[in-house]
């Protein structure tokens, strides 16, 4: 019975329904430019579960909309339908493939959480510090750019960040990433940019009254201009130390990165567990 | 708990409310205490949340150092004293409702009282005291925050407990309520009670000893 | 216990002494309380503070905190909560049936303390409501500066207040005690108790709600509460007195929402009526109960998040100062264990509401009603286990992401479950889209996008991408307006004919909520592109290439004004002057349907029998209780506690529609029926008739009916039958509109006004009007003629059969065919036999005697097996014209053979003149 009379309209429903949340998702730009490995893992993963989501959406809007039109009461009919009280086959099946889906979307996440976070030898590490309403930037040779955060394209980068005072989040939408940068602990940031461009560091998380403005630019370079840069740079905080080394050490976390900071990396070099967080000794220093 | 909640009589007093619409098993006024102290118990375990976060996540050493270097102290023996009394305080109270429930001897209900309320009392100011010459504040690192906060929602539920067992004397002597067969404020009043002991065992045990 | 009378405390059986106070007496006492209880907060920290030598003397968060809490304390002590609990505490006599605060009875009543479950829940409305439009002003505000890139109606700090109360508002002043208002008024009428288990404690509830949310609300004027609703540390620590409001006005709020709750679990576990299983249970009650255990579990961890916020910002603790040992990621953890979970109690109700909804506008039971129940206990078992989903980029421990994922993609399927168990209730249905069925199907398909793009955050690297970024905010917003706030909606307008007893505009109620769709997907549906494509949350100034799409969603957004605001005029003007409302005109089956609209102080005359399932459509001869039955209370009612029913109609008297209706409503209620039959002109005998077989339907099922025809109209009749008895609802008969004079004449509207009484509408189709009574007290005489059928004198038997005992009748016309029956010349036999038969029902219905007919294969004898197998007659009738086919001995002694026990008469008649019985053989 429901082959017969129900199958032809809800397919032409669920094509029309379909056809319009697919163009919608083809035909408008959803995903910003893509700027590192990790945001193409993150990409395949989303459109997997946009097209899911589509899938389903279009199986309930279908089913709705059809039953709208086809069993709506005539003015007047005020009798019943019939007294269907479930059906447990129906109710397994659809237990059961919604489940066999998303554990699909959980397993494939983690696999792109740990490839998204999966450690290089040969990474360059910086120090981010966030402050409300800034980002300051500190490379391991002790140079230190105020203002924007330059990149080797290619090469994979740690960021270890720091915050003087309230949560702040370093957010950059076309690497996909995000973090939250907590007093008290040094959070991190795994980044393989594979782009060459200039792009937007955003504050993500309510920082207070200049949070809306509390952007910097992340600028990724090849890496010959990378190293150029970094001379340039190096030279110009050598020209500022000899001025008078008015520069406050002290607030800044130091460049040469405690040793527990290595035991921790050592650590999370094995499992996932590289995650966000790692308590070293830094955030003792406050304290002091 | 055998509290039994008034049928329709009309010498003891019945619920505060519309009766239940059918032959209720379970007294409201018992099941609210036993809800309230589910609640209860999240709000302590928001905090005993916070000192373990602040104990195991973040601090290097347990207790910390004090100013001068040296790690707070905790009196434990004079707490334990204190919490001797504490437990005791439990186990009057309930002579004083056993007495009410078997033997309808409201005197009896009334000596439990008062003794309970004695210890309970001791047990406060033995507790503000402590407060007085611990030689830290609540200001002194996380440590004194959460141990003032822990120690002070419980001193805080102490008297709360003591203001209902009060209150609940206060009935027995001005109202003359209560008996074996309707006691519900009362047996609401020392679950509470109960439950206030329970957890400074268990405070006592985390945060004294542990 | 062992023995509980059921008519226990039974209020009507009490003399209620009324509280005659005037509402100034309780107003001036509330100012005096309030004022005085602030200038004690205010000498009394000035005394502590002088007694310890705290510096500075005149520390304003500290200051703030005291007035705000014995502020409140003085509020609630001073509107009158606590009378009843102060004579208690000081050991006097007290009266522990007091209702002397209970019920209103004039408008007044509404603004003091009430002890009426119904009243508070219309305070707790009137009170949302009112937070509702502030937080939407809020929200229209956060558009307006949004409406450009770049700071515009002020600064950021304004801003980030405006946002920040927005949503505080919207959520606990909202959302969550909204749904306490719904449920309080339904929940204890559904589940057949007369109040809640605590009434006073419910008063309280209700009464810390305002100075809670009037902390709230004004505290931008106080300025930097500007951390968010999430208020995370230390950001919050820095805000100023409009964040110690804040903390205070949450832990005010709190309190009442643990308090509903508890009263919630108490009434659903102890107060439910007898044969109210939990499998009986409405499914708005389960997830009341779900949701209620949530709360009782949950708000404690927000209480304490917020209580260690104010510590740090008040008394200098350093519980979320990194450099000091506190932590700060902790504060998330507490904070995030309760609301997440919050956001199930912001949900899990409207679920309830919506199955409610469209089990009832599809006329079909729940689909998987047990599936649902056990979801929605399954969603809030897991939603205690998901909660630093929230924090996935937050720092915290690297490890608690993946387990958090997984619980968080679980939950997801008990919801999925919901989703599809309310399609297959749809499926099949007799879908009536009322108002809040649009609102219930609009919720479905928003709240389908909410939890797809829910599962999308719960994806830790999808997550990482876009928290915290405009794609949150249209999720939340799918969520708690897609979701939440239609769901809200729904239940308004499902029960506002219960509440005020008067029906809202049909109209505008349609159009409020296809502006309110269209206007929120244009609104939040953009949001998700933004988020992807980097515009970060919470920002006043944004990146100017997102500008076009936010000019075009702070437009959008006023068509939700508009929507908003058609609510509101909808709901003043149909509860000042709105047509009465039937007692159940969607035609609920939950107890609170039957029950009078409003419902009376008490809801029930006496307890109610639960008897069945609540959902139980289509199912014949399914009730799902039984209210005020004599049976049921030891017959204790007396005869004039019963309530008419004035039953009208015409042609459809008889009907079994009709007939049916009126049987179970008989086994719904304690209800008399007095059938009114108005003429109108036309053949009074008729009329009489008609009646006659109604009446005996009903007696046979012994209930007590009585009936009179009136000459003259529909209004007439109803006038009639008032001035002899008080007339508690009207059930009018009608064929369906467009076929129906009535409906064309606006019987029912003009009617209603007419009487001021609500009217429900039975509709019977026109085939089902002339179709014999199938049931006990109506003899069914089959008739068997061939040419006989056109003659008058047919007619004129049964007319005067029929005026001896009400009949229905089947006229069954053999047709003896010679040859092949699939001939021209049988087809035209057959057609001209089936006009006879037609013109004959027709000419019998004129006469007020139900009729249907059938043509046969076959002859006499045939057709009288067919009349004792298939039509169950009990009398046959031959009618055979004078010389015809059926005028012979043999004929009729074939028939009587075939008939067996059932007695058969013969009648000649002649075909031109007039009948003449030619007497009986045998």
């Amino acid at each position: 019975m429901l082959r017969s009379r129900h199958t032809l309209p809800l397919a032409i429903i669920a094509i029309v329904i379909g056809g319009a949340c697919a163009a919608t998702a083809l035909l408008f730009d959803w995903i910003p430019p893509v700027a590192s490995e990790q945001s193409d893992r993150v990409d395949d993963l989303l459109w997997f579960v946009i097209w899911a989501s589509i899938g389903i959406f279009t199986l309930v809007a279908t089913v709705l909309i059809y039953s709208v039109f086809r069993f709506r009461a005539e003015p007047g009919d005020e009798s019943d339908g019939p007294p269907t009280h479930g059906n447990t086959k129906l109710e397994i099946v659809w237990t059961i493939i919604p489940a066999l889906l998303l554990a699909s979307v959980a397993v494939w996440a983690y696999i792109v959480l740990s490839d998204n976070e999966a450690l290089a030898s040969d990474r360059e590490v910086v120090n981010v510090t966030a402050q409300q309403f800034a980002w300051e930037y500190q490379y391991p040779d002790g140079s230190v750019g105020t203002g924007d955060l330059h990149l080797p394209v290619g090469r994979q980068v740690e960021l270890k960040m720091r915050s003087r005072d309230v949560i702040h989040s370093f957010y950059v939408a076309e690497f996909h990433l995000k973090q939250d940068v907590v007093p008290g602990i040094t959070t991190r940031l795994i980044i393989n940019p594979t782009k060459t461009g200039t792009y937007q560091v955003i504050c993500a998380e309510l920082c207070g009254v200049g949070h809306g403005v509390m952007r910097s630019r992340v600028i990724v370079q090849s890496q010959e201009d990378y190293d150029a840069w970094l001379a340039q740079a190096q030279q110009k905080v050598q020209a500022l130390s000899q001025q008078g080394a008015n520069q406050p050490s002290d607030a800044t976390p130091a460049p040469g990165t405690p040793g527990g900071d290595e035991a921790v990396e050592g650590a999370a070099g094995q499992d996932q567990g590289s995650g966000g967080t790692s308590t070293d000794g830094g955030e003792t220093e406050g304290g002091e | 708990m055998a509290t039994v909640e008034p049928g329709h009589g009309l010498e003891i007093p019945s619920t505060a409310t519309p009766p239940p619409s059918r032959g209720a098993k379970l007294s409201p006024g018992l099941l609210s205490m036993v809800f309230f102290i589910g609640s209860e118990v999240m709000l302590f375990g928001s905090f005993f949340t916070a000192y373990f976060f602040v104990r195991y996540n973040i601090a290097d050493q347990w207790p910390p150092l004090n100013q001068d270097g040296e790690p707070f102290e905790l009196p434990k023996v004079i707490t334990a004293v204190n919490t001797a009394i504490l437990v005791a305080s439990s186990f009057t109270l309930h002579w004083g409702e056993h007495r009410l429930k078997h033997h309808n001897d409201r005197k009896g209900l009334e000596r439990g009282l008062w003794v309970t309320l004695l210890l309970g009392g001791t047990f406060l100011i033995i507790q503000i005291n402590e407060y007085i010459h611990l030689g830290f504040t609540p200001q002194d690192t996380a440590f004194g925050s959460t141990f003032y906060t822990l120690t002070g929602a419980h001193g805080l539920h102490v008297f709360v407990g003591l203001t209902i067992l009060t209150l609940c004397l206060i009935r027995v002597k001005r109202a003359h309520d209560f008996n074996s067969k309707w006691f519900t404020p009362l047996g609401a009043g020392s679950v509470y009670w109960h439950f206030v002991d329970v957890v400074w065992v268990i405070l006592f045990f985390l945060v004294y000893l542990l | 216990m062992a023995t509980h009378a059921p008519t226990h405390g039974h209020p009507s059986s009490h003399e209620i002494h009324f509280d005659t106070r005037p509402l100034s007496y309780w107003w001036k006492r509330c100012v005096s309380w309030s004022v005085g209880s602030v200038f004690f907060a205010v000498a009394l920290v000035w005394v502590l503070r002088n007694l310890f030598g705290n510096t500075p003397t005149w520390d304003a968060e500290v200051y703030t905190t005291a007035m705000a809490g014995l502020g409140t304390i003085g509020f609630l002590i001073g509107i009158g909560c606590f009378d009843w609990w102060w004579n208690w505490m000081l050991g006097r006599r007290v009266d522990y049936h007091d209702h002397s605060m209970h019920g209103a009875r004039t408008w007044r009543d509404y603004f003091k303390v009430n002890t009426d479950h119904k009243v508070i829940a219309t305070q707790y409305l009137v009170v949302v409501f009112s937070f509702f439009v502030i937080g939407g002003i809020f929200a229209e505000l956060v558009r307006a500066e949004l409406a450009t890139p770049d700071e515009t109606i002020g600064d950021a700090q304004t801003y980030n207040g405006l946002f920040s109360v927005h949503a505080t508002l919207m959520i606990f002043l909202f959302i969550i005690p909204a749904f306490a208002g719904l449920a309080n008024y339904v929940l204890p009428i559904m589940i057949g108790a007369k109040d809640m288990a605590f009434p006073r404690l419910n008063a309280l509830s209700l009464w810390m709600l305002i100075p809670g949310g009037l902390m709230m609300a004004v505290s931008p004027i106080f300025g930097a509460f500007n951390a968010g609703w999430t208020a995370y540390t230390p950001l919050a620590v820095q805000g100023g007195t409009g964040a110690t409001l804040f903390q205070v006005g949450v832990q005010v709020v709190g309190a009442s929402s643990i308090a509903t709750a508890i009263n919630f679990l108490v009434t659903i576990f102890t107060m439910r009526a007898p044969g109210m299983t939990v499998w009986r249970m409405p499914l708005l009650v389960w997830a009341n109960a779900t949701t209620s255990a949530l709360v009782v579990f949950g708000t404690p961890f927000i209480a304490g998040s917020q209580f260690m916020t104010l510590f740090d910002r008040v008394m200098g603790t350093n519980f979320f100062n990194p450099s000091a040992g506190g932590d700060v990621v902790m504060y998330q953890h507490v904070f995030w264990f309760y609301s997440h979970p919050a956001v199930y109690i912001m949900i899990i109700p409207g679920f309830g509401i919506i199955s409610e909804v469209i089990a009832t506008f599809s006329r079909k039971p729940i689909f998987g009603y047990r599936a649902i129940a056990f979801s929605t206990v399954a969603i809030a078992v897991l939603g205690f286990g998901v909660w630093a989903h929230h924090m996935f980029v937050s720092g915290m421990a690297a490890w608690l992401r993946v387990p958090m994922m997984i619980t968080t993609i679980i939950i997801a399927i008990p919801t999925g479950v919901k989703v599809f168990s309310w399609l297959g209730t749809v499926w099949n249905g007799k879908l009536h889209l009322k108002t809040p069925m649009l609102f219930a199907l609009g919720f479905i398909s928003t709240f389908v996008i909410g939890g797809l793009s829910g599962v999308m955050l719960g994806t830790i690297p999808v997550d990482i991408q876009v928290t915290d970024t405009y794609f949150v905010v249209a999720h939340i917003h799918y969520v708690f307006v897609g979701g939440s706030l239609f769901t809200i909606f729904a239940g308004v307008y499902y029960w506002f004919p219960k509440m005020t007893g008067r029906m809202y505009n049909e109209r505008l109620g349609v159009w409020s909520f296809w502006f309110m769709f269209v206007g929120f997907n244009l609104t939040f549906m953009p949001m998700h592109w933004l988020g992807l494509q980097g515009m970060p949350r919470r920002v006043a100034a944004y990146d100017e290439r997102f500008e076009t799409l936010n000019v075009f969603i702070s437009v959008a957004s006023l068509l939700m004004t508009v929507a908003v605001l058609i609510f509101f005029y909808n709901m003043i003007t149909s509860w000042h002057h709105g047509p009465k409302a039937p007692w159940n005109p969607w035609r609920g089956r939950t107890l609170e349907w039957l029950v009078s609209s409003p419902p009376s102080l008490f809801n029930f005359e006496a307890t109610p029998q639960v008897v069945g399932g609540p959902y139980q459509y289509g199912v014949p001869g399914a009730r799902h209780a039984v209210v005020f039955a004599p049976e049921e209370i030891g017959g204790e009612l007396t005869e004039t506690e019963r309530r008419t029913i004035l039953v009208i109609a015409n042609e459809t008297v008889a009907s079994s529609t009709l007939v049916d209706e009126l049987r179970h409503r008989a086994t719904e209620g304690f209800w008399r029926f007095t059938i009114a039959v108005p003429t109108e002109g036309r053949d009074r005998d008729a009329a009489e008739r008609r009646l006659q077989v109604t009446l005996s339907a009903l007696a046979e099922s012994g209930i007590d009916a009585s009936g009179l025809v009136v000459d003259g109209d529909v209004f007439t009749a109803a006038e009639t039958v008032r001035q002899d008895e008080e007339v508690h609802e009207i059930v009018l008969a009608t064929y369906p509109t467009g076929r129906s004079r009535w409906m064309a004449e606006d019987v029912v509207d003009r009617l209603r006004k007419a009487t001021g009484i609500g009217i429900t509408r039975v509709v019977v189709l026109p085939e089902d009007a002339r179709r014999p009574l199938d049931q006990a007290g109506v003899r069914r005489v089959a008739v068997i003629a061939r040419d006989a059928l056109g003659a008058e004198g047919l007619v004129a038997a049964l007319r005067e059969r029929a005026d001896r005992e009400p009949i229905g009748v089947v006229l069954l016309h053999p047709m003896d065919l010679d040859g092949p029956g699939w001939t021209d010349e049988a087809e035209e036999q057959r057609t001209a036999a089936f006009d006879r038969v037609r013109a004959t029902i027709d000419a019998i219905q004129e006469v007020g005697v139900q009729a249907r007919g059938e043509v046969l294969d076959g002859d006499a004898a045939a057709a009288a097996k067919v009349a004792v197998t298939a039509h169950r007659a009990e009398h046959i009738v031959v009618v055979a014209a004078r010389g015809g086919a059926l005028d012979s001995d043999e004929s009729l002694a074939a028939v009587r053979a075939a008939a067996g026990a059932v007695p058969v008469d013969s009648v000649v008649v002649d075909t031109e003149a007039p009948a003449s019985p030619s007497g009986q053989a045998g």
